[in-house]
């Protein structure tokens, strides 16, 4: 009971764990817990649905219990070319300290230098490394971006590569082109405006709670033409491969149940099996059948509990342990696009409830016919088994 | 309380047959038995004479296929189940030849056990159970568990045990089947001593010579029939 106990809890914390890391990798990697947008941004991103006051709402941020870090950001389409070559890019405004503290952006710098901030207007960007592998740019390249301005004007302009990401063309950031907020604002002749802000909080599956919270603020402060959006709802394709990912893991935790309720099956039939001339004895001396049933359920009962305890310890300090130091999968995998080399549990009260209340009540309804059959035993019988 | 003299236990015609394939076998002939207070009774013969069988019947662990039993003038053979085990506990005491302890109870819950199921309160349980382990002389090996006591030591627990609820009448089947001749002689001794001094009535079934010797009655069974009573 113990084994199946630990078990089920490994299997519910690394499954856990997994997904945890999986989110926690992808939103800290560029989306962030939470996004706030002009209404309707998101649905149709355009140029022109901006948001104007970056103070009164980092106000409102600070505001939001749990909130760990928040970035601004602009976004355009534009063509970059080098030479005679010319690729589409996505140009991403940002604030590069800011960007920093909340995402992940500086780790996936594969060449050169992160952006600094500055009060002078930094020409200089970080690309992809589709965008890189295109147009054969390096570090210290100079590329031609050319875009369209909020103004209606065309917005050109030279550019030099600071650094190129990590990843391949196949990567969802290939044809990214970060620069200074200030320089996409400037390029695209935005004034102070952005688009987009994205924030973390401490812990992603409260997003959708401070998503909540953040817009009654933003109401009560007259902003109500803004939307905040939790990380499900901006990726919502991701999302979904997570929630099917989960369901297929449910099917294998299912099997674990089912292996966890055969051992306690079998533990319980032996432990009653081996205790027949027992039971024999304890029916000769005038126990009543009914008595010895729930004796038998009693000591079901108190021995699944001992097996919790102890299930509980060995499992808390494995989980633990994996949840620190992980197990490396043989072959990294693939979920929603990220990959996954090391798998890490997770503590969290579902890990140690679920499996006690399976031991428990398996053994319970196991431990039923047994000791029905218990019930039903001819002393004399039982006791020839000595 | 019974008066000396009066049948504690009393069998009207029993009779046992079972199926050995499609032939049915009688265990026991249309019996006939009466066992007054206080007697020291063995019933003896050679093996498939039907002892166990009898005894099996007498305490209510298997039923008659025809012919009563009573013990103080109950027919035990009418009872429900629950009402037959509340008449075990509360009636008759059973030494095994295999002294059927529970092996995960120490020696003081074997013999607890018991009075545990009667209802008995703790004090009174505590009291009853050092007392028996005084007069089984066993008094420091309450805390034991069987398996640390030798097949002697096992069966003295077992007669405690059987003596402790205070029954009307302890059935012992071979008790002393198992035990070397001394240990044997040393619990002969203790259960005539208990029979002599309180008054409690035993009942064997035997194979073994030095009971016969000691029983104040006999009764030898062959085939399934009473073949002499003295």
């Amino acid at each position: 009971m113990v084994g199946g106990y630990v078990l089920f809890s490994l299997a519910l914390s690394i499954s856990e764990g997994t997904y945890g890391t999986v989110i926690e990798k992808f939103t800290k990697s560029y989306t962030g817990h939470l996004q706030v947008h002009r209404n309707g941004y998101l649905d149709k991103p355009s140029l022109y649905k901006n948001l104007d006051d970056y103070q009164a709402l980092s106000k409102e941020i600070e505001k939001l219990p749990g909130v760990k870090s928040w970035a601004p950001r602009i976004y355009s389409g534009a063509l970059a070319s080098l030479d005679k070559k010319t690729s589409m890019a996505k140009i991403i405004g940002i604030d590069p300290e800011a960007e920093a503290r909340t995402t992940s952006i500086k780790m996936k710098l594969k060449d050169g230098e992160y952006l600094k901030n500055s009060s002078d207007v930094q020409k200089k960007v970080i690309v992809g490394a589709g965008l890189a592998e295109t147009l054969k740019l390096k570090v210290g390249s100079e590329v031609v971006l050319v875009g369209q301005g909020a103004d209606g004007s065309i917005s050109n302009d030279l550019f030099t590569v600071s650094g190129i990401l990590k990843g391949d063309v196949y990567s969802k950031d290939r044809n990214y082109c970060y620069m200074d907020l200030k320089a996409a604002q400037l390029f695209l002749s935005m004034d102070s405006n952005f688009h987009e802000i994205a924030i973390i909080v401490d812990d992603y599956r409260n997003a959708e709670a401070a998503a909540v919270s953040l817009t009654d603020n933003l109401k009560k402060s007259g902003q109500d033409n803004l939307e905040v959006l939790p990380w499900p709802k901006v990726e919502k394709q991701f999302y979904n491969t997570m929630v099917f990912e989960k369901k297929g893991m449910r099917i294998c935790l299912i099997v674990i149940v089912i292996i966890v309720a055969i051992g306690v099956l079998n533990t319980v039939l032996m432990t009653i099996l081996e205790r027949t001339m027992e039971y024999g004895v304890l029916r000769a001396l005038g126990t009543r059948p009914l008595t010895l049933f729930w004796m038998i359920l009693l000591e079901t009962a108190g021995l699944a509990i001992i097996s919790i305890i102890i299930g509980f310890i060995l499992s808390f300090i494995l989980n633990y342990w994996v949840s620190i130091h992980g197990i490396d999968y043989p072959n990294p995998i693939d979920i929603g696009g990220f990959t996954i080399t090391t798998m890490y549990g997770l503590i969290y009260a579902g890990a140690f409830i679920g499996p006690a209340i399976v031991t428990f009540f398996t053994a319970i309804i196991v431990s039923i016919f047994p000791a029905f059959r218990a019930m039903k035993i001819n002393p004399v019988e039982a006791m020839r088994m000595n | 309380m019974m008066q000396n003299g009066q049948d504690i236990l009393r069998t009207e015609n029993v009779m046992k047959t079972y199926m050995s394939g499609e032939v049915e076998v009688t265990a026991l002939h249309e019996m006939n038995i009466a066992i007054k207070k206080g007697e020291f009774t063995a019933i003896a013969g050679p093996s498939g004479s039907g002892k166990s069988t009898l005894l099996n019947l007498l305490s209510g662990l298997d039923k008659p296929s025809s012919g009563k039993v009573f013990i103080n003038q109950k027919p035990i053979s009418d009872m429900s189940g629950n009402q037959l085990s509340d008449f075990r506990r509360d009636h008759i005491g059973f030494i095994f030849q295999s002294y059927n302890l529970i092996p995960v109870l120490t020696v003081k819950e074997n013999i607890e056990y018991i009075m545990l199921i009667q209802g008995i309160a703790e004090s009174e349980r505590q009291d009853r159970v050092n007392d028996i382990l005084n007069d089984v002389g066993l008094a420091s090996m309450g805390n034991r568990r069987p398996s640390q006591l030798s097949g002697g030591q096992q069966q003295r627990v077992a007669i405690a045990r059987a003596v402790v609820s205070r029954p009307d009448i302890i059935l012992a089947d071979e008790p002393t089947a198992n035990l070397d001749s001394k240990t044997a002689d040393n619990l002969i001794n203790m259960m005539l001593t208990l029979n002599e001094s309180k008054g409690i009535t035993f009942l064997f079934s035997t194979h073994d010579k030095r009971i016969m010797d000691h029983s104040k009655r006999l009764i030898i069974l062959k085939d399934g029939k009473i073949e002499s009573d003295n």
